[in-house]
């Protein structure tokens, strides 16, 4: 997971690998993951699945993200052309 | 790995949740070992490749902060350290107590005469004195105290600070142990069935009271007594 993230942001986020569990614990809770556990060679594996929770809530926020980012690059773009 | 009891022992002092806890001391440590492994096999000493395990999986420090600042992953016990250690001990109780004698005020309803109960009458009822007898000793002496262990033994698996479970022990061992609750069912089918609710204070009662409180107490003292032969 951390490597799919930090390879698709082009290198920009790279997070410490004992940090993404907390996140999943969190989304977990509040019922935005599921979880599942297998044992294989021995070793515990959790393997997560977003919820329709989870998924409604990411287009919530992705649908946010998009709306702060457009507004932001306007104001850039705007102070940008007003210094030209 | 000392490191994660170390860190174990630091989210715990954070009010993180202990199931949370484990599972995230649990989930690093497989970390830290598939890493390592995997170093292992790209040529690493053992020794190097737990070292780069580590660097890989961050400072003990971010990780404690980034799992400590989560609202959502905090225990109940530091959320609300008054009312679990204070107040929930007396009200399980108080809430065991009161489902018991409207239980028995049912039964004892129930068998007035009226056929409900395959008794054969409320004089029967005598048949049940033993088992009352029993329950009622059991519900004023020995819930109490499991209830009460329980709840201290939770408080410090959280590390929390307990004096507001001690508090609340006291409390409970005081409330329970003063209380006295009889049924006395009627032999015969002229006299009537009753129930007594009341509050006693005797030399007797302080004993009982300070005997309960102590054995709350017993996971305390068991800790500290493992802590001290560990040191």
């Amino acid at each position: 997971m951390r490597t799919a993230i930090a390879a698709a942001s082009g290198e920009a986020i790279k997070l410490g690998e004992g940090v993404v569990y907390p996140a999943l614990h969190s989304l977990e809770e509040t019922g935005c993951l599921k979880s599942h556990r297998k044992t294989v060679n021995g070793r515990t594996r959790v393997y997560y699945t977003a919820t329709a929770a989870g998924k409604r809530r990411l287009r919530d926020l992705t649908g946010e993200w998009r709306r702060i980012n457009d507004a932001v690059a306007m104001v850039v773009g705007m102070s940008a052309h007003a210094t030209a | 790995m000392r490191q994660l009891e170390e860190l174990a022992d630091h989210l715990l002092r954070e009010g993180v949740a202990y199931r949370h806890v484990r599972r995230y001391v649990e989930e690093l440590r497989c970390h830290v070992e598939d890493a390592a492994e995997a170093e292992e096999k790209n040529g690493a000493s053992a020794a190097q490749a737990r070292d780069i395990a580590w660097a890989r999986v961050g400072r003990l420090e971010d990780l404690a902060r980034v799992m400590g600042g989560r609202h959502e992953l905090r225990s109940i016990v530091a959320r609300h350290p008054i009312l679990w250690g204070g107040v929930l001990p007396v009200i399980c109780w108080a809430l065991a107590t009161a489902l018991i004698v409207c239980v028995f005020v049912g039964i004892i309803l129930l068998a007035k005469d009226s056929g409900v109960l395959p008794l054969g009458g409320s004089h029967q009822l005598a048949r049940l004195q033993q088992p009352a007898d029993i329950a009622f000793f059991v519900l004023l002496r020995a819930v109490p105290v499991v209830i009460g262990a329980l709840m201290l033994t939770t408080a410090i698996r959280q590390r929390s600070r307990l004096s507001w479970s001690i508090a609340g022990l006291a409390a409970l061992a005081g409330l329970a142990g003063v209380s006295e609750i009889s049924v006395r069912f009627a032999a015969v089918a002229a006299a009537q069935s009753s129930l007594n609710v009341g509050l006693g204070a005797s030399p007797e009662t302080a004993v009982r009271v300070v005997a309960m409180l102590a054995l709350m107490l017993t996971p305390l003292l068991t800790k500290k007594r493992l802590t001290r032969l560990a040191v």
